[in-house]
């Protein structure tokens, strides 16, 4: 009698709930959808008019793009970039393959520390570390000053391309670290074993077995932090802008905020030219990502991994790896902290003879305290908004039966290949192109918050989905199987379980979204400020 | 935001408010980080390699 009641109620409860779930996952897509790929369109537009959007009339034209490919000035800057891109590039993967190679693999004292400690550039905020490396390694800065005067020994001129790329390398220098360690812990280390029980040193062994099975990670990890050398603004910004080294980014950046007549419609060209090449780039990645799966040399769990034995150099390549560490990131965070409380930074005098709050006291004040509250006030409801919209976004696109779910995984990871100006451009003109809301969010912190939010989206889903792909599909189905909705059995039996990736959702967007500054340097108005 | 008036002012050639600045966000980020790990078990890969 029982399963009578069952099997004729749980039908028709489904039959019910069916329209409500296929709307809210509808809804979910076009929202998750729209708002990642939507600002683009209006880019495209704005790219192919002979005039801004802002101005009346206007026609069909391609002439942004003419003259944009005739100006000297951006193939200088595309120039720049490539070898500012692929410096940084072959930088980063070479040292963080190394890396990558000394703590999984070897016997090198304090790797698992190391290991931690290499990824700080990741999650301190880029442009205080960029700032910090200025005020001790730029010209004039203390510790240049100081080797320079007392051990006349040259330093390294960061206001250089191969400087700057040496700074944008080990800020994403992590990146490659993670992905060659990931691949490590992944391989089989038995591979290594013949040759070096057939007497190959350490070296050998690295460079005959261990390298090749690393190579498609390298090559997935080069292809990312090329795209994001491509999109980087803020190290050009602060040191190729004073010595007139022209990257892309800048030319864009001063083109559309500095100049006397901006010419929008060859902005918007440029723009589109970076998003094409970026594509591009995520796609190619994409592609990689497949070719590394089929290197992957395990099946089922990796058995216990042998170390390489670094006999005599040991000592010397942690004390290497020791002074990178601290020389990269330990060192420019505690000149920032120290250039926060003197007066000027200076080897000739002591810093306790310059010390002031003067720069604390000032931060209580005008358009700092400002940037602080709405800092932490977008930080705040961005980190909730996005949490909330990646969550559904994941569910959609892993625990439902929606015709286009397999596009979000792509969408919600592509913002990360995209450069922060162009998200900000095209939502400027989204803005601009629909009328009333768009103003008002024009005008306000929220459309901030919104080019924000997506800017950032890839991190939370990052998060979020490896955690829901261990939960496994039969509690849906327990959950289906009694009569249960796909939006009940997700906010009674997913949802909860995902709770710690959803709260460390949210912490990674607060943080990303505190320290993200790329959107809004291009989502005001175009021109003089 | 922050970020953009740290930008604005260093390029101005004022440097010690925007590492006071620099310094909020990097104290605010650690703290975060920290409790976010602390409570939360928050990894930094989210558990996933190529994040």
């Amino acid at each position: 009698m029982t399963t009578t009641t069952y099997e004729a109620a749980a039908p028709r409860r489904r039959s019910r709930s069916l329209p409500t779930a296929g709307t809210l996952q509808w809804l979910t897509w076009v929202v998750v959808v729209g708002l990642i790929l939507g600002p683009f369109i209006p880019l495209l537009y704005a790219s192919i008019r002979d005039r801004p959007l802002y101005e009346a009339g206007g026609a069909f034209s391609l002439g942004a793009y003419r003259d944009l490919l005739a100006d000297a000035a951006f193939w200088r800057a595309a120039a720049h970039t490539l070898e500012y891109a692929g410096l940084t590039t072959v930088l980063s993967v070479v040292a963080g393959g190394a890396l990558a190679i000394l703590v999984a693999r070897t016997d090198m004292p304090g790797r698992k520390i190391f290991g931690r400690l290499t990824l700080l550039p990741l999650l301190l905020p880029s442009l205080g570390l960029v700032l910090g490396w200025v005020v001790v390694w730029g010209p004039g800065g203390y510790l240049s000053s100081l080797i320079q005067s007392h051990l006349h020994l040259p330093t390294l001129d960061i206001n250089t391309i191969v400087g700057m790329s040496v700074i944008e390398s080990t800020r994403l220098l992590p990146g490659a670290v993670m992905t060659c360690e990931a691949a490590l812990a992944r391989a089989d280390s038995s591979h290594e074993d013949p040759a070096r029980s057939a007497g190959a040193p350490p070296l050998r062994v690295l460079r005959s077995v261990t390298i090749p099975m690393l190579r498609p990670a390298l090559l997935n990890s080069g292809t990312l932090i090329f795209t994001l050398a491509i999109a980087s603004l803020g190290i050009p910004l602060l040191l190729g802008t004073p010595h007139n080294i022209q990257f892309v980014s800048t030319y864009l950046y001063h083109q559309w905020t500095n100049a006397s007549t901006p010419d929008s419609p060859a902005v918007s060209a440029g723009a589109m030219v970076l998003l094409l090449v970026a594509t591009l780039l995520l796609l190619l990645r994409n592609r990689l990502l497949g070719a590394e799966a089929r290197y992957v040399s395990v099946a089922g769990k990796a058995g216990r991994t042998s170390m390489l034995r670094l006999r005599a150099w040991r000592w010397p390549l942690a004390a290497a790896v020791t002074l990178y560490i601290v020389f990269s990131t330990l060192v420019p965070v505690l000149g920032l902290a120290l250039m926060s409380f003197v007066a000027f930074l200076t080897p000739l005098i002591a810093p306790w003879h310059l010390f002031t709050w003067a720069n604390w006291q000032i931060l209580g004040t005008g358009v700092y305290l400002r940037s602080i509250e709405h800092s932490a006030l977008l930080a705040l409801v961005g980190g909730i908004v996005t949490t909330a919209v990646v969550a559904l976004g994941t569910l959609v696109a892993h625990r439902s039966q929606l015709p286009t779910r397999k596009s979000l995984p792509f969408v919600m990871l592509y913002p990360r290949a995209i450069p922060g100006l162009i998200i900000g451009i095209g939502f400027f003109w989204a803005y601009l192109l629909t009328g009333g809301a768009g103003d008002w969010l024009r005008g306000g912190i929220w459309g901030i918050l919104l080019a924000f939010c997506i800017r950032n989206l890839p991190f939370a889903y990052v998060v979020m989905y490896p955690t829901m792909a261990r939960i496994g599909d039969e509690l849906d189905r327990a959950g289906r199987s009694v009569g249960a909705s796909w939006w009940r059995t997700a906010r009674s039996i997913v949802l909860p379980l995902l709770k710690p990736a959803l709260f460390a959702s949210f912490v990674l967007m607060f943080v990303e979204i505190l320290n993200d500054y790329d959107p809004r340097c291009s989502s005001s108005v175009p021109g003089p400020k | 935001m922050i970020g953009t008036t740290m930008l604005d002012t260093f390029l101005q050639g004022i440097v010690g408010p925007v590492a006071s600045l620099a310094m909020v966000q990097v104290g605010v980020t650690v703290i975060v980080l920290a409790l976010g790990t602390f409570l939360f078990k928050i990894r930094v890969t989210g558990g996933h390699e190529d994040a």
